[in-house]
């Protein structure tokens, strides 16, 4: 579904990413951890292009995203995004900001898209929230809607960067357990978190960094508890204590 | 003391109603007004444009010269005095053309404002959360659906106020356009005063007007920034 080739980020002289490659099938949960700094986020980033990359190719079924050609929002639509601060359109109700994009682009009618938001709404336990505005939800509440919006598009794959690092502590397992629930329903995802717990708990393949490498890649028993790279016993260690 | 009333009365005699002379401000006001008003209705359109085409090029490093026309642009405009440009756009540009001359003024203070106006624009789109922008991406918006759906709704809590202070400067600088000859309130009190040789109560008048209309402006932006505090997010 996605190879990444030869991925290079430089900002100015500074390289972020140094030569990435790894591949994501249909289904697989792919969870990137490592220091912070280390580039996790900026190759989500690079993933649906809001970071341009400096070099490489991502090929996303079938398409190199890098193609000059390539519609970028046509490829978007199907790669959606969960941020670590939200990003909820602040001037938008709940149910507002879940269907503007599917009506917008004309992907569904507004009245089937309110019909699915409301399905959704209900099924995550957000329904009495349709009409707040962001800045009247809790951090959980407002993550879990972002989650609902990326579903919405019906995407071929998530990406979720740090998706509750911004959160209280209290909030986290909402949003976590509803990341669960989209999991055990086969989406593809890859999720950059320091959760080691939950990615332990839903990864199906991690992929540890450093310095804006990949080190060491694996399922996560062998990540987890047969580490091979020194620096990443290291840093499961730190993260254990 | 009666020969300062009976002096008063006499200046306030000969400055307005002998010979009709208050239509002078009449006029004056009206076409301040006109020019004010038209030339900021042209200012928000061209400030809309040049804003968005620079913030387009910021964004995506597309639309070179456009963006570079753009800023040009701003920076004549803000780097040059409004009566200067006023008179190249009268004696240069219009020079051998036979046009109302409150078009003129209108066209030169419309552009002058755009520049400014493209500023405030500018500065209430890059108030906005980037994260925004980049959500509205992620889910396959493009780039006007963006900023017509996510990014130019919320700019507006802060554009607006300061477009209401973009008003009432240019309000008051169309004084300037006595310069090339049109009647505007300043200008209005220059022809009564050439008439009575008394510049005192012409001048005092129009004070009192450019005053009213600034104050009264500056309260109506005053309740629409409350107002718009009071928005739902």
């Amino acid at each position: 579904m996605l190879i990444i080739k030869g991925l290079k980020k430089k900002f100015n002289k500074n390289s972020v990413l140094k030569n990435i490659n790894f591949e994501v099938n249909k289904g697989d949960r792919i969870a990137i951890i490592g220091p912070s700094g280390c580039g996790k986020s900026t190759l989500l980033r690079c993933i649906n292009l809001l970071e341009k990359p400096s070099e490489g190719s991502i090929i996303f079924n079938n398409t190199n995203l890098l193609d000059k050609s390539v519609e970028l929002n046509v490829i978007r639509e199907k790669i959606g995004m969960v941020f670590q601060q939200f990003n909820l359109f602040n001037n938008l109700t709940v149910l507002e900001n879940i269907i503007l994009a599917p009506t917008k682009l004309g992907l569904i009618s507004k009245s089937d898209a309110v019909k699915e938001a409301k399905k959704l709404l209900k099924q995550f336990d957000l329904y009495d929230k349709l009409n707040n505005y962001p800045r009247e939800l809790s951090g959980g509440q407002k993550q879990r809607v972002a989650i609902i919006r990326t579903l919405i598009m019906n995407p071929d794959m998530i990406l979720f960067d740090e998706p509750t690092s911004a959160l209280d502590p209290e909030m986290v397992l909402e949003v976590e357990d509803l990341i669960k629930t989209i999991a055990d329903e086969n989406m593809t995802m890859i999720v950059v978190s320091h959760e080691m717990n939950f990615i332990k708990n839903i990864a199906t393949k991690v992929i540890f960094m450093i310095d804006g490498e990949i080190v060491e890649i694996g399922d996560p028993d062998t990540i987890f508890n047969k580490p091979k790279d020194e620096r990443l016993k290291k840093f499961i260690n730190l993260t254990n204590k | 003391m009666s020969e300062y009333f009976s002096w008063i009365k006499d200046t306030f005699y000969y400055s307005l109603i002998y010979d009709d002379r208050y239509k002078y401000i009449f006029i004056g006001l009206k076409n301040t007004i006109l020019i004010a008003l038209f030339a900021v209705i042209l200012g928000v359109v061209i400030g809309i444009l040049v804003a968005l085409i620079r913030n387009y090029y910021d964004n995506n490093k597309k639309l070179i010269i456009l963006n570079f026309i753009s800023k040009s642009y701003v920076n004549i405009i803000r780097g040059t005095p409004v009566i200067l440009q006023l008179m190249i756009i009268y004696y240069v540009i219009f020079k051998s053309v036979d046009i109302n001359i409150l078009f003129v003024g209108i066209i030169a203070f419309g552009i002058n404002s755009g520049a400014y106006v493209s500023e405030i624009i500018r500065a209430g789109i890059n108030s906005i959360d980037k994260g925004q922008m980049e959500a509205g991406y992620s889910l396959g918006l493009k780039y006007g659906q963006v900023m017509r759906f996510i990014v130019l709704p919320q700019a507006i809590r802060n554009i607006l106020p300061a477009l209401g202070n973009e008003f009432i400067t240019l309000l008051k600088e169309t004084s300037v356009g006595a310069y090339i000859g049109i009647i505007e309130l300043t200008k209005a009190s220059d022809i009564i005063a050439s008439r009575t040789y008394d510049y005192f109560f012409p001048l005092i008048i129009i004070a009192i007007i450019y005053l009213i209309m600034t104050l009264g402006l500056t309260k109506l932006v005053n309740l629409l920034e409350r107002k718009l505090d009071n928005v739902n997010y």
